[in-house]
């Protein structure tokens, strides 16, 4: 996007997203299960904000603003996330960690179930950045 | 040319074990497999708590340039820049206190 309001002063913005979503199989941090469903998924949004804007002060004189953002988002939930425990009879309280099996143990001989004891975690990164520039050519 | 900025960068992130781990380690009947099926556990544990960290840090940085061309063989370009990186702080849990 440009806007250019006169000669001495030209706005230019963009934004930009993108998302993904991975699956780790085989217990991610190997604290997880590695029998089939008890993968770790990460859906995954980031988005980018960028502003210029360009004011001519005079015949050597220039000056530009800028603005940036970015955000970063990536959840690490547990396949499955759908399944409620208390539907076996195990209450392991509420919200999203209520929404996927608990790590279930058979000495060590077998599989455990359930995804990794990291999952769930979510994070948010968020950078602003504001830059100014200023330029004089001498005469 | 000057150039100021100022780079404010905000993360915010929960981690946590807290959907439990049941252990059947056949104290009970015998096998794990035996407690499993009878239902039987035997140990287990679940984490529990708010871990939601708001964190932060603001840093500024100002830059000047020159350039001089003595001949016009010769220019020089020389710059000076100041950087300042903030304390990291916490916002709700564990609040940070800037000391520096």
């Amino acid at each position: 996007m440009t806007r250019t309001f006169n000669p001495n002063n030209i706005l230019t913005g963009r934004y930009f997203f993108g998302d993904s979503v991975q699956s780790f199989p085989l217990a991610l941090t190997a604290s997880g299960g590695q029998l089939p469903g008890f993968n770790t998924f990460t859906p995954t949004r980031v988005q980018l904000v960028a502003l210029s804007y360009v004011h001519t002060v005079g015949a050597n004189k220039v000056n530009e603003l800028r603005y940036g953002w970015n955000r970063f988002a990536e959840g690490f939930l547990s396949a499955g996330s759908n399944f409620s425990p208390s539907s076996i009879g195990l209450n392991t309280g509420s919200g999203i960690v209520a929404k996927a099996l608990p790590i279930i143990t058979l000495g060590s001989s077998f599989a455990q179930l359930g995804a990794s004891s990291s999952d769930p975690r979510h994070r948010f990164d968020t950078n602003n950045q504001l830059i100014d520039n200023f330029f004089v050519e001498a005469q | 040319m000057a150039s100021i900025s100022i780079a404010p960068a905000f993360s915010n992130f929960s981690t946590n074990t807290s959907r439990g781990k049941l252990e059947f380690d056949g104290s009970t009947l015998g096998t794990p497999l035996q407690d499993f099926l009878a239902g039987d556990v035997d140990g287990g544990f679940q984490y529990a708590g708010n871990t939601v960290r708001h964190t932060h840090e603001n840093s500024y940085g100002l830059y000047v340039q020159d350039s001089f061309r003595a001949t016009t063989h010769l220019t020089f370009n020389y710059g000076l820049r100041y950087d300042f990186f903030g304390v990291i702080g916490e916002r709700t849990i564990c609040e940070q206190h800037n000391e520096s």
